[in-house]
């Protein structure tokens, strides 16, 4: 397609716009304007889906039944460590009302040891089984007529365990001699949301790498960081730890999976599956099942949430296929709590070490950030994205190491790595503001220009009433309680996933139809699409239905790295404007109009002009299609890569931001911690539906602030088993922990797409953690650089423990 | 045995009684016979594959005895008759945190209830349920850690993650009684009404938990109840003009969290040179039974002036006794600091100072 340089305003809406040269593909629709003088892009429309939800209409994976259904439950090692010698299914086999029993040959969603296992084998000698890296390891399935069937069958399977020593506490992993998780090098594929890490490593023990980096993707300096980190004025440095989160999605993973096709036709594969991928289910399906694509569909109409660990098929999917394959019947796998808790993912652990060096106008001389992550059995547990990316500064320099422990392999989670690299480094940032003398604000508009932080410091700082923050310590108190200020920032990148694509029907009843085979995950992406067609179309919004959540629509992104918003719909946007100009094109050959003297236009309300031989008249929308000879005309549209030139991700233009100020209150008596109130200022691009996009900047601050209060995953070192499986000792923020939260959302234009939206899902979460640690440390004057922030860690930090009281 | 394809019996209990013959009948059967109120706990536990009953005998629909009923009973001719109110082992937690009478009299009681789980288990649980249900160990509620309270050998908590265990009386089993209201009502010197195949019998509420340290202490039971009873009610004694009662915990969250540490006060304002006559205080997440602090308590009685360093010593003396475990030793700081502000907030009820 040939392109053309257009100039188009950008900026922040309200702090001024400017042109700016973009190269734009021939026949894209023109630029919006803001979104004041759009219909219904920029509204605050109500979810469309919000009554289905909240009546329990709407289908989630877990509610399918189909005729004939089974139900699977999967067999868990209960050892970290351990070798199969063998497994005896039949007694499992055996009982009545069991119609499959199916045995995990390869095990997905941990790191594997590179070359593995490649050793001669006898002909028809089946493969070795999977060695037990993790207390809650699939080892094999079951379908049987009742979910209670299956759960006693898998009871029958005998599994013949050599035990072996594990280790799960990951300073214990790190030393000599500790029992290895893997006997040779790993690397592990990451997801459409990030996470893992494929590159071959050094590995030593339990500990694999360092991998080193830089400023925004600069070559690593260590030299130059040392030298200037000895020479800085002013140098702060501390060591920051951060625990293990689980991703706790309301709806756990499941997939209902139904084979057809009979001995004369080729077999086919539905499955039903709560993900946030439904291609990656269908890819992964077909591959193991030696399938076309197009033999695999893949359905997901609602999905109670994936946070990152909803990707692929998982052990749970690929069981359950081969359950259905083997059984010639519909099964239904959905884990229970726990085994959300033990073996899909979760957010890893770190130890970081933040050393920050500046002179004493403010400026960052040096940053380096050293540590180590762990996520258990899977590798690619960094945290240096906030180190390398979020500020200006000459010397940059980051070493990050996984430890391999037995046990739950990590998956990506909401900013994979960010909340833990923001915790250390915005803390830093702090100390080191206070070691200047000068205001955290201040010191953050001295080293980052990015422009939406800039605003959003300025505009959260107004709407908290950041001027009244006094020094660490002796802020408002009342009785035992002390209350404090702390704020941080983050960013996250704006990504676009080239896989969106969406048709836009128009029928001849004036019925307007979006297809798109994107799912929603929970954000309500079937809102934003409606608006941007009806924005297009010029028709009620009530007029738009949209069908997602089916491969076999048009095909569109999965939902990881913030893509969804950005990705699809552009395509929307493209596929209604092909729409409009097909209907009109119809229209005018229907109306036998003859171009050039005769004319026809779509107005914004839907109404068209028809100017015929000088005449003017005017229809209506549904007057209008009632004259088409078709019953049907459409169009479609695909994402094309972001308008240029082009906006690396870690540079500045390629970035989104972020920033929080957070309110606690300490009570210094008993050492609990309550968020009283939150600002949260972000920037998303074209803010498509602003009441959407400030319901996902609120869930994004709730799950920081449970995550910097109370979430923690535990297991007990000695037996290297879960405690707390369920979300009453796994401590998840309720409703009484919830803060009064204010969103301050931009609109930027940014002149990237036909939208011009970016994600927000991801961003959301960064800065919470770090800014409520600044603000506790400003309530009592005293660092919790340990995550979570529990009264155990306070009363520690303010010299109450161990022993008597003061 | 598991019970979803193991035959189960559902037995609907319409008297005390009833319920009472269900459980004597158990005894000649295999497998388990169990009551349910509001099967908070137990469906838990079920669920978590813990427990395996074979008989449910369902309490729901259960009258008489006063099992539902609340009721202010007059002084009776003895001086362990006082003036009384009966709270029905099947009242819901959200009835007695509402009930005006008990807000009144108890406000110590109403609070712990008000405290407890979220709007819909207070709901759903009983005044019986909650004194009776099983601790909340993460090692006893996980299968695959066969501790003592299961009939294994070992309590994996000595050694594992003890945060959320036992200060005091740990050396055996470090699990803590999980019930809110047996902190107050062990405080306000509450008894037990029970029935038994031998007709009904009396139990003062602080002994009717049973410490794993006990002689011949079964830790599979975690109170005195013989096997064939049922709890009917609980009678607290209404407080005299001088009487006053508190009760405070301290949770990491403040929806839906087990407390790190509870305290309920009880106590009779003196004149003059004993300000305080006569005192009970009972710590709750502390210990396998709720405990009663006597060191304290004899340290408030005392006391001749209510300052702040006799408050500092009263406090002190509730740690006596504590062996603190490798993580939970924060609990020593959580629990002087409750002591001090329960005292307090009897001593001039409304002057909470929230924790």
């Amino acid at each position: 397609m040939s392109e053309h340089k257009l100039e188009i305003p950008v900026g922040i809406v309200g702090a001024g716009l400017r042109p700016e040269e973009r190269i734009v593909p021939e026949g894209a629709p023109p630029a919006w304007g803001e979104n004041q003088g759009l219909r219904e892009v920029g509204r605050r429309t109500a979810r469309l889906d919000g009554i289905e939800k909240v009546t329990g209409r709407a289908r989630y994976t877990a509610d399918v039944k189909r005729p004939g259904m089974l139900h699977a439950r999967v067999l868990r090692s209960p050892h970290p460590h351990a070798r199969i010698r063998s497994i005896d299914v039949r007694p499992a086999e055996a009982l009545e009302g069991v119609k499959a029993v199916h045995v995990l040959e390869h095990l997905r969603g941990a790191a594997i040891e590179v070359g593995e296992p490649a050793t001669a084998r006898a002909a028809g000698e089946p493969p070795p089984l999977p060695i037990v890296r993790y207390a809650g390891q699939p080892i094999a399935a079951v379908a049987a007529a009742t979910p209670a069937l299956a759960r006693e069958a898998i009871g029958r399977i005998r599994v013949d365990y050599e035990v072996l020593p594990h280790v799960v506490e990951p300073q214990e992993a790190r030393r000599d001699g500790a029992p290895l998780v893997f006997q040779k090098k790993v690397m592990m594929a990451g997801s459409a949301g990030g996470g893992g890490s494929a590159e071959v490593l050094a590995q030593k023990g339990n500990v694999r790498g360092p991998r080193r980096g830089g400023g925004r993707g600069k070559e690593p300096e260590p030299e130059k960081v040392a030298q200037l980190l000895k020479r800085a004025p002013a140098v702060v440095q501390a060591t920051y730890r951060t625990q293990v989160q689980i991703h706790s999605a309301l709806e756990t993973h499941g997939l209902v999976a139904e084979w057809s096709g009979g001995a004369n036709d080729p077999p086919e594969l539905t499955v039903w599956a709560s993900t946030q991928g439904l291609y990656s289910v269908r890819d992964e399906l077909a591959e193991v099942f030696g399938l076309d694509k197009s033999r695999v569909r893949v359905i997901t109409d609602y999905c109670g949430g994936g946070f990152g660990a909803k990707f692929g098929a998982g052990n749970y999917g690929v069981l359950c296929a081969h359950l259905a394959r083997k059984a010639r019947a519909p099964v239904r796998l959905c884990l229970d709590r726990q085994e959300e808790h033990l073996g899909v993912g979760n957010r890893p652990g770190s130890e970081q070490e933040v050393t920050l060096g500046a002179g004493i106008d403010g400026k960052l001389q040096a940053i380096r950030v050293t540590g180590w992550g762990c996520g258990g059995a899977g590798a690619g547990a960094g945290f240096a994205g906030p180190a390398q990316n979020l500020y200006e500064c000459p010397a940059i320099y980051t070493e990050e190491s996984d430890v391999f422990t037995h046990s739950g392999p990590l998956a990506a989670f909401r900013a994979p790595g960010h909340p833990q690299g923001a915790f250390a480094l915005e803390q830093a940032m702090d100390e080191l503001a206070e070691r200047l003398g000068l205001d955290p604000v201040e010191l953050r508009d001295r080293n980052d220009p990015h422009p939406a932080r800039r605003e959003e410091r300025r505009r959260g700082a107004e709407a908290f009433g950041w001027k009244e923050r006094q020094r660490a310590g002796f802020g408002p108190q009342e009785r035992s309680l002390r209350r404090g200020m702390g704020m941080a920032q983050g960013l996250w990148y704006h990504l676009v996933n080239l896989n969106s694509h969406a048709e836009v029907r128009i029928h001849r009843d004036g019925a307007v139809e979006i297809l798109c085979g994107v799912q929603d995950i929970g954000g309500g992406i079937r809102t934003p699409l409606c608006q941007v067609v009806a924005e297009e179309l010029g028709v009620p919004l009530a007029r738009v239905r949209v069908s997602l959540g089916d491969t076999r629509l048009p095909p569109g992104p999965a939902s990881g790295g913030s893509v969804t918003t950005s990705s699809i719909t552009p395509a929307a946007r493209l596929a209604a404007y092909a729409a409009r100009q097909a209907f009109l094109r119809e229209l005018g050959q229907a109306l036998g109009l003859a171009p050039p003297g005769d004319d026809l236009t779509l107005l914004p309300g839907g109404k068209v002009v028809v100017e015929r031989a000088g005449k003017r008249t005017e229809l209506s929308f549904e007057q209008a299609t009632r004259r088409m000879r078709k019953e049907t005309v459409l169009g479609t549209g695909e994402r094309s890569p972001d308008f240029g030139p082009k906006a690396e991700r870690r540079s500045l233009p390629g970035q989104l931001g972020g920033v929080h100020f957070v309110q606690v209150a300490v009570d210094v008596g008993t050492g609990v911690v309550r968020v009283e109130r939150v600002v949260a200022a972000h920037d998303c691009g074209r803010p498509v539906n602003p009441l959407l996009a400030e319901s996902q900047i609120k869930g994004g601050v709730l799950q920081g602030i449970s995550y910097a209060l109370f979430e923690e995953r535990r297991l007990d070192r000695h037996t290297g088993r879960l405690l707390n499986g369920n979300l009453e000792q796994y401590k998840i923020a309720g409703s009484k922990d919830t803060p009064a939260i204010e969103v301050v959302l931009l609109e930027e234009l940014r002149g990237r797409s036909a939208t011009d939206a970016s994600g927000i899902g991801e961003p959301a979460t960064v800065p919470t953690a770090a800014a409520v640690a600044n603000a506790v440390y400003n309530a009592i004057g005293v660092r919790v650089r340990e995550l979570p922030i529990t009264p155990a860690r306070v009363l520690a930090a303010l010299g109450k423990m161990p022993g008597r009281p003061r | 045995m598991n019970p979803l394809t193991w035959p189960m019996a559902w037995i609907e209990a319409l008297s005390p009684e009833q319920a009472v013959a269900e459980l004597e009948r158990g005894r000649s059967r295999v497998g388990a016979t169990v009551l349910k109120a509001g099967g908070v706990d137990l469906l838990d536990r079920m669920k978590e594959g813990i427990d395996n009953p074979a008989r449910i005998v369902n309490l729901r629909n259960v009258k008489g005895h006063g099992i539902e009923e609340l009721r202010e009973l007059p002084a009776g001719a003895s001086a362990a008759e006082p003036p009384r109110l009966r709270l029905g082992a099947l009242l819901s937690l959200a009835r007695i945190a509402a009930e005006p009478l008990i807000q009144k009299h108890v406000p110590a009681l109403a609070a712990a209830a008000r405290g407890a789980a979220t709007p819909q288990v207070r709901e759903l649980a009983t005044l019986g349920g909650n004194l009776l249900q099983r601790p909340r160990c993460w090692y006893l509620r996980s299968l695959s850690h066969p501790c003592k309270k299961k009939g294994g050998t070992v309590c994996f908590a000595q050694e594992g993650e003890n945060d959320f265990h036992a200060l005091f009386d740990n050396a055996i089993c470090a699990a803590v009684s999980p019930s809110a209201l047996a902190v107050p009502l062990s405080a306000l010197a509450a008894v037990a009404q029970v029935l038994g195949p031998g007709g009904t019998r009396q139990l003062p509420l602080e002994d009717l938990f049973l410490s794993p340290s006990a002689p011949g202490a079964n830790l599979q039971r975690d109170h005195r109840l013989g096997p064939e009873e049922v709890l009917l009610s609980v009678e607290v004694p209404l407080p005299g003009p001088a009487e006053r009662s508190a009760y405070l915990k301290v949770e990491q969250k403040q929806s839906f969290d087990w407390p790190l540490a509870e305290v309920a006060v009880a106590l009779r304002r003196g004149a003059g040179a004993r300000p305080v006559e006569d005192a009970r205080i009972v710590l709750g997440a502390a210990a396998p039974t709720p405990l009663r602090a006597r060191a304290a308590e004899k340290e408030l009685m005392g006391l001749g002036r209510l300052d702040a360093a006799g408050l500092g010593r009263v406090a002190q003396a509730a740690l006596s006794g504590a062996q603190p475990l490798h993580k939970n030793g924060y609990k020593e700081a959580l629990f002087a600091e409750l002591v001090r502000r329960a005292v307090g907030l009897a001593l001039q009820p409304g002057d909470e100072v929230r924790p």
